[in-house]
């Protein structure tokens, strides 16, 4: 197996502020992993990084052998859509952005447009093909950007809570959606829902200054306290992730 | 009314308001979408600081102008994406500096200038061959960049930080976009002067943001909305002997007014 991602101390701090301390991950290809961590551990700023919108401080980030900025096929949804729900733009235009690419040579528009258009009808989002982003609910919206990143069945999928906003039966079509549509690709997907883990992880990666990794079958206690505090910890435990068994 | 169309003048101002469509078409849109609107009341008053410039060491107002414009979208672009919230008071430095560099270097120019006056209220009806052919060239150019790369227009606009996940430079693209909204504001000062041009370009495209959910389409109604105003404005302050620069940007104002109601 080829290494996806290689990420060798990579720390970083905002005004002096640490954030990041000596994060070293290998990924291999086809790891779906979850990031967990509280508001404010640097799971956001992980991911940022990695997909180069931010400069890297200190450490190394290699993405399929390449450095950030030279890495190419990269699928992402962010945790807040920003200015382009106002922008003027349709669901499908939007979704046809995630074909662009400066260094491959583009399909055609009707190939692209065609290609949106399923993408679109996977995740429930044809009908409302040419509705403005602005007229959409915040779940509609953030299944477009998933149609977006997911469409041109990207080399690596970064995620960050992309299931903020979307109900609960459709939080679990979106993510049976991605598993299904991807080929070959490695997720990295951000997350505050521990129920994500269980039949879909791969790996188990907890932030907060630094990271602990785990195999997804071995989510501890220890592993949450170190994420959420104690606590908060035994009560995540209890009520919502039993990594073991199949989460219904 | 159209024995006017027979002299030279009148055919030099409506080529000229056919070029300021297309700069107002382009230009205006990606201010507007990109929050620039701001800057190019900015940049205009300074390059007020290059026209005196250029009076006072004898050169073409035009391209002195032109030059501080550039420079004034170079400075700010780098320093924005330094020190994005400093981009406001930087602005505001620009605007009052320029013009007390103009006004200074004006009075210390011997004799009297019309030039500064045709820039500080526009004056579409005198406008040389030579500047038609440059604000041709450029509305030209315009048009055709935004064609050949309207997808990456549209993705560095609408999402940045998606657009550098796709690869694409977009730190270089926005100080190229700002370098060329500068020079369109320098260029259209001709129609409606540095203290209306904001108007030229912001209201037409404010206008089609409202009703449009496509950026190519915002461009189109951009430039028809600038062309009734532009092409009636001119038409209207040469039948009455108004200014048409004030003309032209009283039109807009209303279509903006009517156009808000109509929208509540």
């Amino acid at each position: 197996m080829k290494t996806a991602l290689c990420t060798e101390n990579v720390s970083f701090s905002y005004g002096g502020e640490p954030v990041l301390r000596n994060i070293s991950l290998e990924l291999t290809e086809n790891t779906f992993l979850v990031l967990i961590g509280p508001n404010g551990g640097g799971k956001s700023t992980f991911l940022k990084l990695i997909l180069g919108l931010l400069p890297l401080q200190s450490g190394t980030i290699n993405v399929f052998g390449k450095p950030v900025h030279a890495a190419e096929n990269i699928g992402y949804v962010p945790q807040d859509a920003g200015r382009i729900k106002d922008f003027p733009v349709n669901v499908l235009d939007t979704v046809m952005m995630g074909f662009y690419s400066p260094r491959v040579k583009l399909l055609k528009r009707k190939e692209i447009e065609s290609a949106a258009l399923n993408a679109l009808e996977l995740f429930g989002m044809a009908e409302y093909k040419n509705a403005r982003l602005n007229e959409l609910s915040t779940g509609q919206l953030q299944r477009t950007l998933l149609a977006r990143a997911v469409a041109k069945n990207p080399a690596l999928l970064a995620m960050d809570e992309p299931l903020s906003g979307v109900d609960p039966t459709g939080q679990k079509l979106v993510l049976e959606t991605v598993k299904k549509r991807l080929r070959n690709t490695t997720v990295i997907f951000i997350s505050h829902d521990l129920s994500v883990i269980p039949g879909n992880a791969d790996a188990v990666g907890c932030i907060n200054r630094t990271l602990t990794y785990h195999p997804a079958g071995e989510v501890t206690e220890q592993l949450l306290a170190n994420a959420y505090g104690q606590i908060n910890a035994m009560t995540l435990v209890s009520h919502s992730c039993r990594c073991e068994a199949p989460h219904d | 009314m159209i024995e006017i169309l027979k002299y030279s003048f009148m055919q030099n101002a409506l080529l000229s308001c056919f070029f300021t469509v297309i700069i107002c078409a382009v230009a205006g849109t990606l201010a507007v979408v990109n929050r620039n609107v701001f800057i190019t009341g900015g940049v205009a008053h300074a390059s007020y600081g290059g026209i005196g410039f250029a009076l006072w060491a004898g050169f073409s107002p035009l391209f002195g102008a032109l030059g501080v414009a550039a420079l004034a979208g170079l400075l700010l672009g780098l320093i924005r994406q330094k020190y994005a919230d400093k981009a406001d008071t930087l602005v505001s430095v620009l605007w009052a500096a320029g013009m007390a560099t103009g006004i200074l270097l004006t009075d210390l120019t011997p004799g009297y200038s019309a030039d500064y006056l045709s820039y500080l209220f526009g004056s579409i009806l005198l406008v040389s061959l030579r500047e038609i052919v440059i604000l041709g060239i450029f509305a030209a150019a315009l048009l055709l960049l935004a064609v050949r790369y309207y997808r990456i227009l549209l993705i560095v606009s609408a999402d940045q930080e998606y657009a550098v996940t796709l690869g694409i430079p977009v730190k270089r693209l926005n100080l190229a976009l700002l370098v060329l909204l500068c020079i369109s504001v320098v260029l259209l000062m001709r129609v409606a002067g540095l203290v209306m041009v904001m108007a030229l370009l912001s209201i037409p495209a404010a206008i089609a943001e409202t009703r449009t959910k496509q950026l190519s389409r915002m461009m189109l109604l951009s430039g028809l909305t600038a062309s009734a105003a532009v092409f009636g404005g001119l038409l209207l302050a040469t039948y009455l002997d108004l200014t048409p620069g004030a003309v032209i940007v009283a039109f807009l104002a209303v279509m903006y007014l009517v156009n808000t109601i109509a929208n509540r």
